[in-house]
């Protein structure tokens, strides 16, 4: 008897909006929030509820002989809030108990290989956001795109989990089977290994007219993996849950073949385990040792999909070069902005190494091109920094007196009616005799011309972060006469 | 297949050319050759030699008619670049002048030995159906650009009808691009099953560089001819709004025509005039240096059947951004395509590619390998293939 783990990964990423240059510094958001919806509900419909179905279905009709397995991110899950049904959907197969919820990095981002402290961070949030809805804690671990080293297998080990999902690459097996259960090196993680000839039969050849096993029929399916008995104990069919009516739209024919291969491989006499039940079950045969990242894209099964060209590597580096100053001065939204902006995926529509043959991965890009992606990307990353230069000063430059000081020649406010304003002073003094015309010309909703030159020309970057956003005379008065009251008061 | 004898009419010949038809023709005729082609080329040209000194094989023989046309005349401009002396020699308008070089062809053709008629663009058309009608030999329209390319909508019914007659008679239709296939398709009414694309290509040579000395500003360049198709206005105005975001990008428009007056006007009303430098018409050993003092290249076209100089940029290692009206987009992927009325979205992209490190390499690398797959040769096979379907081999 072989068992069968079948795990499915589920993840929508948080796509960004057409962010312009001209939009740097204007306090824009940088989500598409039309777009996601629109991506989401399309996936909902194809994909999510009808293969929930089925699933459950299955489970209920083999009495849970079936089992399956998830892997369900945290930014889906954020974008999931909104729409009860689907998160139920999941909720009623993990019930049954023929289900392991699997953790990964809340952001689906490539932290693994850029900073340790950073990965925890984001495992933890997941593991917190997989008990707050679905009341469950797992000792199962896949990392992003399943990116895979024997330190990654430490690091997860030390925090408590017991097997790690990675890829059964030919050149890490060395002529050993990727049917069995192993134990990485350096630590006691239980590694299971991706069948990727059966996963991929499934997630990219099943509706492969040109492929010579097409049509795949359950029974065929079902028949390759009886075959490995005597020859394995474990057929690891890992794949992207969007298989299943995304990938494979429902006219290939791949709900009637999910309904009916799980049935086939019972009826052989073969069973289906959860990762937890297959590590318990069987012991691992040997160490494996991945002493290089491996990860189970591409025929390459490594990280040039997402971190290989320039350009991503002019984002990557930018990115995670703001890490020590966000985490130390930034708010909660500009943290979770700029982990949303680690989602692997920005970095993968940034890859030009199919772009001009026209390859299918294009069909996933929201992109026209690599390079619109990046500098959408880059943009969005700009504005980011900025954002956190503004707080790095407000906290670092709360006081100074130097403030209140005229500032250099040429450098003072010139307004509509002609009046000059060469200090904090002066522009108290100004902003009350104001007629409307010329107030309304400096202050209104495009733009705060008073709380821009406070910020760019006098440096107090407090003053200016209150007065952006008031519209009112008075209130801009009592702002700045404020403000020198308490600079004076140094 | 056998090698074909080909009559061509065509409207400028290097060094007797202003615009891309020229080049386009010259690498055209090589490559023919190479496949055994022997081609008559009969051209208009400008001024008192009869004799062309470039013959670049004995394949390749010329005849030139003296004539005044050029490939982009307009009643307006032929007018205006007759002086009095011409006024006499030449047909006083532009329709006398082309009703000439027809008559003249024709007869040339009649001294000649050909398999196919190959025609280049509106002006040689009439030569082409009347020698197809004398000879009972094929004829194959090769459309660079029409009409509606050219006049933005203001569209000369005397050229259309020219066009539209060529089709009509016309045994098989060249268009450069899958984008002026479908402008002759909408415009002409012409059955697609009668158009074949055969793209342009550049003479490519892997080697280049771009050799730019480290200038402290960055140069946006735009190059081609000032006329109203292809948008030279619009790129005005986005450099308009890329100085008022970084007054360190320098402009250049390299090229002559019509609007160039007009578009000096422009720059200076919009106070830009010392950030755009014009240029004036290039000679060839000019345009290297031109593309080598480049960032990035601009073709922000309203209508642009090809437009091979987005390929040249990209040989020469300069970032392209071009409009989405355009052929080229369609063999030269690694580019960045915009509408060219969005002068927003223009120079978000001009400062968003200069700002960012990585981009430039990344798609000049990428774009060199596409560049690899492109060449007249090839283009050659495909038009060899062409005139072998229709003389019956």
């Amino acid at each position: 008897m072989v068992s069968v783990c079948l795990y499915m990964h589920v993840h929508q990423p948080i796509r960004l909006k057409n962010f312009k240059i001209f939009d740097i510094g204007q306090e824009k958001n940088y989500f598409d929030d039309a777009k996601n919806k629109m991506y989401l509900e399309r996936i909902i419909k194809k994909s999510y509820l009808p293969t929930n179905k089925i699933l459950l279905d299955l489970i209920h009709k083999t009495d849970g002989k079936f089992k399956v397995s998830f892997s369900i991110t945290g930014t889906l899950l954020e974008q999931l809030q909104e729409y009860p049904k689907v998160i139920e959907s999941f909720q009623k197969i993990i019930d049954t108990g023929c289900c392991n919820l699997v953790a990964e990095s809340y952001y689906h981002s490539l932290a693994s290989v850029f900073s340790p402290e950073e990965f925890k961070t984001q495992i933890k949030q997941q593991e917190k956001v997989l008990f707050d809805i679905f009341k469950m804690k797992t000792k199962i671990f896949r990392n992003t795109e399943l990116v895979y080293q024997n330190e990654i297998g430490k690091l997860v080990s030390e925090m408590g989990y017991e097997c790690i999902l990675a890829e059964g690459w030919d050149k890490v097996l060395e002529g050993r089977n990727p049917c069995f259960v192993y134990k990485g090196k350096n630590s006691n993680i239980k590694v299971l290994l991706k069948q990727y000839k059966l996963s991929d039969d499934v997630a990219f050849r099943f509706s492969e007219r040109t492929w010579k096993s097409w049509p795949l029929t359950s029974d065929k399916f079902a028949g390759w993996i009886s075959n490995y008995n005597g020859n394995g104990n474990l057929i690891n069919l890992f794949m992207d849950y969007e298989t299943f009516g995304e990938h494979q739209w429902e006219e290939t024919g791949i709900f009637e073949f999910l309904k009916h291969f799980p049935l086939k491989i019972l009826e052989k006499g073969d069973d289906f385990v959860t990762p937890s039940e297959a590590i318990h079950r069987y012991n691992s045969v040997s160490e494996i040792d991945f002493p290089t990242v491996v990860s189970w894209a591409d025929s390459e099964r490594d990280l040039s999909a997402w971190l290989d060209n320039k350009m991503q590597k002019t984002a990557s580096s930018k990115l995670y070069s703001l890490k020590r100053d966000i985490l130390q001065y930034g708010d909660e939204k500009l943290i979770d902005d700029w982990r949303k902006l680690q989602t692997s995926d920005h970095f993968y529509y940034m890859c030009t190494k199919w772009f001009s043959d026209g390859d299918v991965h294009k069909y996933f890009n929201p992109y026209k091109t690599p390079y619109d992606a990046f500098i959408t990307y880059m943009n969005i990353l700009s504005d980011l920094a900025l954002r956190l230069e503004y707080i790095k000063k407000i906290k670092n430059n709360y006081m100074d007196k130097q403030f209140l000081e005229s500032v250099e020649a040429g450098k003072e406010f010139y307004t509509k009616d002609g009046i000059t304003i060469a200090s904090m002073e002066e522009l108290a003094g100004a902003i009350k005799t104001f007629d409307d015309e010329t107030f309304f010309h400096h202050v209104n909703e495009e733009r705060n011309d008073f709380a821009n030159w406070a910020r760019d020309v006098i440096g107090d970057f407090v003053l200016a972060n209150r007065m952006k956003r008031v519209r009112k005379q008075a209130t801009l008065n009592k702002i700045v006469s404020a403000r020198i009251a308490e600079l004076s008061f140094l | 297949m056998v090698p074909m004898k080909v009559l061509m009419f065509g409207w400028e010949f290097p060094p007797y050319s202003v615009g891309g038809l020229g080049k386009v023709t010259y690498y055209l005729s090589n490559a023919l050759t190479k496949l055994g082609a022997k081609i008559s080329l009969i051209v208009p040209i400008k001024g008192e030699s009869n004799k062309l000194k470039i013959l670049p094989t004995n394949l390749i023989t010329i005849k030139g008619i003296n004539t005044l046309l050029s490939p982009y005349l307009t009643e307006k401009s032929y007018q205006y670049l007759m002086n009095e002396e011409e006024a006499k020699i030449y047909g006083g308008n532009l329709k006398e002048e082309i009703s000439r070089f027809t008559e003249r062809g024709v007869e040339l053709a009649k001294e000649e030995d050909f398999d196919v008629i190959h025609c280049h663009d509106w002006m040689t058309f009439t030569a082409g159906i009347k020698t197809k009608e004398a000879s009972g030999k094929p004829l194959i329209l090769h459309v660079h650009t029409t009409e509606f390319d050219r006049s933005c909508g203001g569209c000369n019914p005397y050229v259309y009808d020219i066009e539209a007659e060529g089709f009509s008679k016309a045994d098989k239709i060249i268009a450069v691009s899958n984008y002026t296939k479908n402008k002759i398709i909408d415009n002409y009414k012409v059955n697609e099953n009668k158009i074949e694309v055969v793209h342009n290509a550049i003479e490519f040579d892997s080697g280049i560089s771009n050799h730019k000395t480290h200038q402290r500003k960055k140069v946006v360049l735009y190059f081609g001819r000032i006329s109203m198709h292809k948008g030279p206005d619009y790129f005005i105005r986005a450099a308009k709004k890329v100085i008022e975001h970084d007054k360190d990008i320098v402009f250049v428009m390299a090229g002559g025509g019509e609007l160039l007056p007009e578009m000096v006007n422009l720059a200076c009303d919009l106070g830009i005039g010392d950030k755009l430098l014009f240029t004036g018409r290039l000679k060839d050993e000019e345009v290297k240096d031109i593309y080598n003092s480049a960032d990035l290249y601009v073709l922000p076209s309203v209508s642009e059947p090809f437009g091979i100089t987005a390929l040249e940029a990209a040989s020469n290692r300069v970032p392209v951004i071009v409009s989405n009206n355009s052929g080229v987009k369609e063999v030269l992927s690694n580019c960045f395509t915009v509408d060219f009325w969005d002068t927003d979205e223009m120079a978000n992209k001009v400062l968003s590619i200069l700002k960012y490190s990585g981009i430039k390499e990344e798609m000049s690398n990428n774009a060199h390998k596409e560049l690899k797959n492109i060449s007249w040769d090839k283009r050659a096979a495909e038009i060899n293939n062409i005139y072998n379907s229709l003389s019956g081999n």
